[in-house]
């Protein structure tokens, strides 16, 4: 298996994901101060969160095209982990509120862009875990809520699934990537075949040019039999190695 | 003089090698060729010989061996076709020549007996 550093389409991919997920978490967190307006949640979780997203941007950019898996495994894990803390913090205000509210679609809109996005199956199923757990430890939160009858069922069931749909996603693209160096190495192979195939046809005219002078010089100068013999052999040697060639 | 072996190899030291010992061996004058064009000029003296050696791979960009072979069968060439070739046994342009009706393959380096046999067998009036 390639170390994270020499698979560059699987450091890509775990690029563009943790830099799609900073964008969601700089840009989207804050929207939840709108939404939260009426429930009185304070700004600062919310632009502290906002900004550990904008933080992971500002890092994938520096570290544009040399980025390792590590580290943007590390990026999408950081934002999921400021995601669901914010939440964890913002969902008793409202609760609290007596404003309308379901409980926890952040949390499971944040499971479903993890299935859709995880750039590896371990930091994945770190940020599904992080988002279904703290759900379900503030379930005290919804005591009497028609909306959340079936709660934390409903929470364990969009975990599982963002679990396997993860599990699923990143073995196709670990299989993609596989299909992809086997047609790579296929393709070195055929190059090399080709490259040994020219050069087969190049050496063999002048043996044969030996083989024959050998020849010629020996009809003119029987003397020089042993030297002659000795161009043959080596000609030979050198058809000899042939099969080898063709490996 | 009359030539009974026409040899078509891009490799102008094979090309009078081989025409030398035909002749100092067999007594056999040989009509010795570069390209296909030559072939193409010089076709009554190519077309009355008996035997017809023919490289496959002439240089890039050339006409090939194969062009020849076509050619020859097209305008009736009586002798026999031999294709002498640089290529490994596994090349496809060797399958393709071995598809061909009507022609042999040898692969260099030949020994110079099996090439002195062949052209007495088909060349020697």
């Amino acid at each position: 298996m390639n170390s994270p550093s020499i698979d560059p389409a699987r450091s890509a991919h775990a690029y563009r994901a943790a830099l799609t997920a900073s964008i969601l978490n700089a840009l989207g967190t804050p929207l939840d101060f709108w939404i939260g307006r009426r429930a009185h949640v304070p700004l600062a979780p919310l632009l502290c969160c906002a900004a550990v997203g904008a933080a992971g941007v500002v890092v994938l950019l520096l570290r544009r095209g040399r980025s390792s898996v590590l580290l943007s495994s590390a990026v999408f894990v950081a934002n999921a982990l400021a995601v669901s803390a914010t939440l964890a913090l913002v969902s008793p205000l409202f609760a609290a509120s007596g404003e309308p509210w379901t409980p926890f679609q952040a949390n499971k809109l944040g499971m479903l862009i993890v299935a859709a996005l995880g750039p590896e199956l371990t930091p994945g199923l770190i940020c599904i875990a992080a988002y279904g757990l703290t759900a379900i430890a503030q379930q005290s939160l919804l005591a009497g809520r028609p909306s959340a009858m079936n709660e934390p069922l409903i929470m364990i069931i969009f975990m599982s699934v963002a679990v396997v749909l993860l599990v699923f996603r990143v073995r196709g693209a670990a299989t993609e990537r596989a299909l992809a160096r086997a047609r790579a190495d296929a393709e070195t192979a055929a190059e090399i075949n080709r490259r040994l195939l020219a050069l087969r046809d190049l050496a063999n005219t002048p043996l044969q040019n030996i083989e024959v002078a050998a020849h010629l010089l020996e009809s003119e100068y029987p003397a020089a039999k042993h030297l002659t013999d000795a161009m043959v052999r080596a000609v030979v040697r050198m058809r000899d190695l042939q099969p080898i060639l063709r490996g | 003089l009359v030539e009974t072996i026409a040899i078509l190899d891009d490799d102008a030291d094979l090309r009078s090698l081989l025409a030398e010992l035909f002749e100092s061996a067999l007594g056999l004058h040989s009509v010795t060729l570069q390209s296909v064009a030559e072939l193409i000029e010089r076709a009554p003296t190519v077309l009355g010989t008996r035997l017809a050696i023919l490289d496959i791979n002439l240089g890039p960009g050339v006409p090939t061996g194969f062009d020849a072979y076509d050619w020859l069968l097209a305008h009736a060439y009586a002798g026999r076709i031999v294709f002498l070739t640089g290529h490994a046994k596994d090349d496809p342009m060797l399958e393709r020549a071995r598809a061909l009706g009507k022609v042999s393959v040898l692969l260099k380096p030949v020994p110079t007996e099996k090439l002195l046999a062949l052209a007495s067998q088909e060349a020697k009036p």
